[in-house]
């Protein structure tokens, strides 16, 4: 029996070398995760507010060596404003005068959509992934709702580009391709335009992390967009108690007026 | 300077605002009118949201209209009772006005109407105006007599049911077109931001035949409370008016005014009235001319938020 003891201590060193060994391995080859911080989450919107930048520091957790050798690591981030429904008139002529003819509604489309990529997004993933994650102001899904007055054979992606390109001109849709920078091997910083007039409301800040095409991780944060001092007391007052807001107006006029009369009146006189 | 306007959600530029407030104040001190037919297509083209423009329009004719009523009150050229029938119509024509507005809103065709019904009562009106001006000038010049009005003398108006007295007016006459014209007018406050004195003083003076000394006080009195009851009905219904826009709009036109009033003073009454004609015929132009250039973008959109769940 005990000339068996070392066929047993072999046999579950090999056991243990073995479970030891791969053990290792998997350790290595532990999924990439990407952290990111906000610079800041509020955006206020004050009587002089004309725009604004914010940066989305992140870094790349558990890094493979050779791929961030290689640059093989892509960084996306996307901030989305607030859905809304939106609704695309065509005007036509009609008796010489243009007027509002065709439309179409489109659902729950991003009001804001601002995209930060560090290289040019067909070299981040393939068109069928980017349509997917919506990566891209042309993959950004428009989904129409009801086609509106059928009065002419407008047909409907001619509205969604020109959805794109209204939003566009007004930089509420944008993408900047140089907008993701390495800091270091893992550290990255996107930066994001903001414009003067970014609509209200929570904007999701989405970060993913790409490699060789494939999506590693992502991960989500956000800040919020809001009026500030009296803009924002004004706004609420107008649309919380409109009724006594109308009410208010009136006086401020009447009073504006009388006060005038009065200055103006005994001046002259 | 740049200034938020909270309603409008527009930067604008303060002393571009301020100065549009006091260039309209001085022609309507100089004129002697409300200045609502200029101010909001200035602030369409300023691009102020034509919802925006029309409805604090309103608010701001309130604050340029309550000295001249004042004024009128004590010189007692002002007849309450007409302008109280008048106000009646008002008030319903200014309901429905906004109803429509809101309608109109929805479906997208507001700012076509808006420019539809300046280009019509403008150009209309303006051309009236200066036509009549010039036979005027014509009349001075060849001797004549520049009265308007012709005692005694009736038309199909005068034939109508529910009469009335108005004494200040010297007038016996059925309520039916005093509460017409006013409905009228009440539309038109909501739906294009004016105070509608353009279209009120001659409606009395050509189809009710009022005195011409109590025209214009009575016009503003309706007026006031017209853009009064406009004004919080906008604001309670569309959320429309900005109250920033207005005070500003105010200060500079109750200034310019002051400045119009003095300037007005050396011109003589029908050099005054051909120089206003040309200026709503003007306005009434560029309108149309808005509306028959091809535009920049054929395209347009208009969003409606979806509300925030998971607060």
């Amino acid at each position: 029996m005990t000339k068996r003891w070392p066929i047993c201590m072999i046999l579950t060193t090999g056991l243990l070398v073995a479970w030891i060994i791969p053990a290792s391995g998997q350790q290595q080859v532990e999924p990439e995760q990407i952290q990111i911080g906000i610079s800041t989450d509020t955006v206020g919107l004050g009587s002089d507010f004309s725009g604004t930048t914010i940066a989305v520091f992140g870094t790349v957790e558990n890094a493979n060596r050779l791929a961030q050798t290689l640059n093989e690591y892509a960084v996306v981030v996307v901030v989305r404003g607030p859905l809304e429904n939106n609704v695309i008139r065509r005007k036509e002529r009609v008796a010489g005068i243009w007027v509002n003819r065709s439309t179409r509604t489109y659902r729950n489309v991003p009001s804001f959509y601002a995209l930060a990529a560090d290289r040019s997004l067909e070299r981040i993933a393939d068109q069928q992934k980017l349509s997917e994650l919506e990566l891209g102001i042309g993959n950004i899904a428009l989904k129409l709702f009801s086609r509106g007055t059928e009065s002419s054979i407008v047909p409907a992606p001619e509205f969604a580009d020109q959805l794109r390109n209204i939003r566009m001109a007004r930089s509420l849709f944008s993408e900047d391709l140089k907008g993701v920078e390495f800091l270091g091997t893992s550290l990255f910083r996107a930066t994001l335009a903001i414009p003067a007039d970014v609509p209200v409301g929570k904007h999701t800040v989405t970060a993913y992390l790409f490699r060789e095409g494939v999506l590693l991780a992502e991960r989500e944060g956000s800040f919020r967009v809001q009026k500030e001092g009296l803009e924002k007391q004004l706004y609420n007052f107008a649309h919380n108690q409109s009724f006594l807001y109308g009410v208010f107006a009136v006086l401020l006029a009447l009073a504006t007026g009388w006060l005038a009369s009065i200055v103006f009146g005994t001046t002259r006189k | 300077m740049n200034i938020y306007l909270p309603i409008a959600e527009l930067s604008v530029n303060i002393f571009v605002i301020f100065g549009m407030g006091m260039a309209v104040g001085f022609l309507s001190g100089m004129f002697g009118v409300g200045g609502g037919f200029l101010m909001t297509p200035l602030l369409i083209f300023y691009n102020v949201p034509p919802a925006v423009a029309v409805a604090t329009g309103a608010n701001q004719i309130v604050a340029s209209s309550i000295s001249g009523t004042m004024a009128h009150l004590q010189r007692g050229t002002l007849d309450i009772k007409l302008g109280v029938v008048l106000l009646v119509g008002g008030i319903l024509g200014s309901a429905l006005g906004v109803a429509l507005f809101t309608y109109l809103r929805n479906i997208g065709q507001l700012d076509l109407i808006i420019s539809l019904l300046y280009v019509f009562f403008l150009g209309s009106v303006g051309t009236l105006m200066v036509v009549e001006s010039l036979r005027a000038r014509h009349r001075v010049k060849s001797g004549g007599k520049t009265d308007i009005r012709k005692p005694g003398q009736h038309n199909w108006v005068h034939g109508l049911p529910f009469k009335m007295r108005f004494r200040k007016s010297k007038l016996y006459l059925s309520a039916l077109p005093v509460l017409a014209i006013g409905f009228g007018i009440g539309v038109l406050v909501s739906v294009m931001g004016v105070g509608g004195g353009f279209i009120m003083v001659p409606a009395l003076i050509y189809l009710l035949k009022v005195p011409t000394n109590v025209v214009i006080g009575t016009s503003l009195f309706q007026i006031i409370f017209v853009t009064a009851f406009t004004t919080i009905l906008q604001a309670a219904t569309n959320q429309t008016v900005d109250i920033i826009l207005a005070l500003i709009l105010m200060v500079g036109g109750v200034i310019g005014a002051q400045f119009g009033a003095a300037a007005g003073l050396r011109l003589r009454g029908d050099q005054l009235r051909i120089l206003l004609g040309l200026l709503v015929l003007s306005v009434g132009l560029r309108m149309g001319y808005e509306l028959v250039v091809t535009p920049a973008s054929i395209y347009s959109v208009s969003s409606a938020e979806i509300a925030e769940t998971g607060q």
